[in-house]
């Protein structure tokens, strides 16, 4: 042993510890819920924050053997330099399958460790079979990494330096978006844990529900954070002037977040009306199940996809996973088929409990869509022997339908009523919603915009912020005659009070502006120009002068700059500073944009090929209309999801 | 370098044991069935809360229309009826549970 291989040596009896922790975890948890002994489940209890704590001892050096460019780690070799800055070296833990195996395996012990801690009090009666749970997930990642992907395997000699990690990944946004995702995934075996020990326990009631509610939240909220982050690193990074290209990995990442959504919507009715029980469990398997099969597509490269990582045996393990996962899971439901019968039925279709069956229709219908293209090239391939690629024009076209449908509907929602809407309600509630989202349809048609999508998506935003505006001032108007309140104290109060239903509302605001940038997209335009130093370009009320191109040879990379002058009119604005990156390491380029922002459409400067002989550069400028609304859509919806997940002042107070 | 790498091990497996069976070593508490009712009591009190937030919730609705009388009536009652009867198991637990009248009495006295 030499001093290289000591700590990635502990790094893996660690790992192998973790192991043995989370098999004693399991058996001793068993034990506990079927025993009902207070001691059993203390242990079970510290077996699993002893779990985390030895995960977090390997992760930890993990990341100190790439803060120390030891390339004996044959880890840290695949995906670190001597180069590359300090930020990258840490993130390069996640820039591979094995490293990103134990992140994830260490964020999971994290949260079920949070998860337990918090409700080791008041859900007494759910935490041995939920440790049960979170100790059978744990039991696959930590055999996976100690048997099959270990982070820590080394060289019998350390290479002088190493490959580097990939170009495209030395991004900020990579800082947080993988970390993001993970969060998401992760998070949404809290309350899949919670949904199985309720089976098993047979506590079928709305406990499990409340219980999970605020970390259902918060994946949902890290799904979406993640999301939003991919679609922002994909429009900078890659150069294509999108936000989301329908590859199998980001459709991987945006299945479990539509089931999600639908279980957060179905969930209500649960709660408020004893109804969906059985759905409700269907669906919390089908989010949890969704991520494990996402990362099955992602890592056992039956999809072909540019986030993929090497192709491996490890997609065989995820699926016997996952299969296991479904087998056992809706064997429980079975066996819990009368208990999770409804309370109350539905007694009308113009009713919220109806709306929200046919929001989680789209919503599951989405994500089996999506599902449905991703893996039909595969299917194509097994069948018929050629691989039919489906291309982002299928997706776009055939999921518009559905995305109108719930652009629609999260302004219906809100606003119908419980059991049966009466006429009144009806006309109270959408008369005026309707009559401003024909007005918003009219206007764009108006503008000369005809595509029925961008014409439906007008009809939704007038439609929802209109239905969002009367249900906040009914709201404080209600406050307002039973409190006897003013206006502006009536309109806080009902916010605060309840921050749930308002915190829903800003995220529905959210999504109407995401929907906006979305429709935006269909009238972007490419130009692509010619330009020697001197050349000026017009494109409609701008103007680009090409100044020249720099390069600079940095440790890392060689930069190449094309400088462009921008003006708006005859007014000189900014200087723009398109680039192409080559890195000497991986021996790799990479496009480096630059983008104008103005809320009413970005200006988007790609650097092409340039000819060393007559310095001809290539500049593609793509009009990006109403896309900045995607990223404020995203801000506001993760506001939202906060303010909702923030406990309530009606219960602080009294408490 | 050897002996040192087993010493490190040997270290985190009897921090993680150690820690992990801590509550063996310690004997069985006299009042855990004290601080299991007092759970039940807790959790109990959390159901009421959400009842309640539940039928503040129907009541705006009411106010501002959005459900109609015929509609409203059952449902306030459905959810009075839960309300009462988890007001009865909190009563219950308040009169019958002599252990955890005294805990109530005791975070009573406290607070005063």
């Amino acid at each position: 042993m030499t001093a290289a291989s000591f700590w990635p040596l502990v790094g893996e009896f660690s790992l192998a510890l973790a192991l043995g922790f989370s098999l004693f975890t399991f058996s001793v948890s068993v034990w506990a819920g079927r025993s009902q002994k207070a001691n059993l489940l203390r242990i079970a209890e510290r077996a699993l924050y002893a779990t985390t704590f030895l995960l977090t001892v390997a992760t930890l050096l993990l990341v100190s053997q790439f803060l120390a460019d030891n390339f004996l780690v044959r880890y840290v070799y695949g995906y670190s330099n001597q180069e590359m800055p300090i930020i990258y070296k840490i993130t390069a833990l996640w820039g591979g399958q094995d490293g990103s195996l134990l992140f994830w395996l260490w964020l999971n012990s994290v949260f079920a460790s949070a998860a337990i801690f918090t409700h080791r009090d008041t859900d007494r009666s759910l935490l041995p079979y939920a440790i049960t749970v979170f100790a059978v997930i744990l039991i696959f990642f930590c055999g996976l990494l100690t048997f099959n992907d270990n982070p820590f395997r080394l060289f019998p000699m350390a290479p002088a330096d190493g490959r580097g990690l990939n170009p495209l990944l030395q991004n900020p946004s990579m800082a947080i978006h993988p970390p993001s995702l993970y969060l998401g995934f992760v998070g949404m075996s809290v309350p899949f844990a919670f949904g199985m020990s309720a089976l098993i326990s047979n506590r079928l009631d709305a406990r499990w529900i409340v219980t999970t509610r605020f970390w259902t939240l918060l994946a949902w909220l890290f799904l979406s954070i993640g999301n939003l982050l991919g679609s922002q690193w994909a429009y900078v990074e890659l150069g294509w002037g999108g936000f989301w290209g329908w590859d199998p990995v980001e459709n991987a990442a945006i299945m479990p977040w539509f089931t999600a959504s639908a279980f957060i919507h179905s969930v209500m009715i649960q709660e408020k009306r004893g109804m969906l029980k059985f759905w409700n469990m269907h669906l919390i398997v089908l989010s949890f199940c969704l991520t494990i099969l996402g990362t099955y597509l992602t890592r056992s490269g039956v999809v072909q996809s540019v986030h993929s990582f090497a192709r491996s045996d490890i997609g065989y393990y995820f699926l016997g996973f996952l299969l296991l996962t479904l087998i056992v899971s809706w064997a429980l439901i079975y066996w819990r088929r009368n208990e999770l019968k409804s309370s109350n039925v539905f007694e009308s279709f113009l009713s919220k409990e109806f709306a929200f069956v046919v929001n989680n229709v789209l919503l599951v219908g989405s994500a089996f869509f999506i599902l449905y293209a991703t893996l039909f090239p595969t299917f194509s391939e097994l069948i018929t022997g050629k691989r039919i690629i489906i291309g982002p024009p299928f997706f776009n076209e055939h999921l518009a339908y559905l995305a109108i449908g719930l652009l629609v509907l999260t302004g219906i929602g809100p606003m119908i009523g419980w059991k049966k809407a009466s006429k009144e309600n009806l006309r109270r509630s959408f008369v005026w919603p309707t009559i401003v989202g024909t007005i918003c349809t009219g206007a764009l048609a108006l503008l000369g915009m005809f595509d029925w999508y961008v014409l439906g998506t007008g009809f939704g935003v007038g439609f929802v912020v209109t239905t969002l505006i009367m249900e906040f001032f009914a709201g404080a108007h209600a406050r307002m005659i039973q409190f006897g309140e003013s206006w502006s104290t009536a309109a806080i109060r009902a916010t605060l009070k309840n921050n749930r239903k308002y915190g829903g509302y800003v995220v529905h605001l959210g999504l109407v502006l995401i929907f906006a940038g979305i429709a935006g997209a269909v009238y972007k335009k490419i130009y692509e120009f010619d330009m020697k130093p001197g050349d000026v370009q017009y494109v409609e009320e701008y103007t680009v002068r090409f100044k020249g191109i720099q390069q600079f040879d940095r440790p890392n990379q060689v930069e190449t700059f094309g400088i462009l002058d921008f003006y708006i009119g005859d007014k000189l604005v900014q200087e723009m500073r398109p680039a192409r990156f080559f890195y000497k390491a991986q021996e790799q380029p990479s496009t480096e944009v630059d983008i104008y922002s103005r809320l009413k459409e970005d200006v988007y400067f790609t650097l092409g090929s340039i000819d060393p002989q007559t310095q001809v550069t290539k500049i593609h400028i793509t009009l990006n209309p109403l896309i900045s609304l995607l990223w404020i859509g995203g801000f506001v919806l993760v506001l939202g999801a906060v303010i909702s997940m923030m406990p309530s002042l009606s219960l602080r107070r009294r408490d | 370098m050897l002996i040192a790498w087993w010493t490190v091990c040997a270290l985190l497996c009897l921090l993680a044991i150690g820690y992990t069976l801590w509550p063996l070593l310690g004997r069985s508490s006299s009042g855990a069935k004290t601080v299991s009712s007092f759970q039940d009591y807790q959790r109990l009190v959390q159901e009421r809360e959400r009842l309640m937030l539940n039928l503040l919730d129907l009541e705006t609705d009411f106010s501002i229309g959005k459900i109609s009388s015929t509609d409203f009536e059952p449902l306030k009652w459905e959810l009075l009826a839960d309300i009462g009867s988890v007001d009865a198991k909190i009563r219950h637990f308040e009169t019958e549970d002599l252990r955890l009248s005294k805990i109530l009495q005791d975070l009573k006295d406290v607070k005063l």
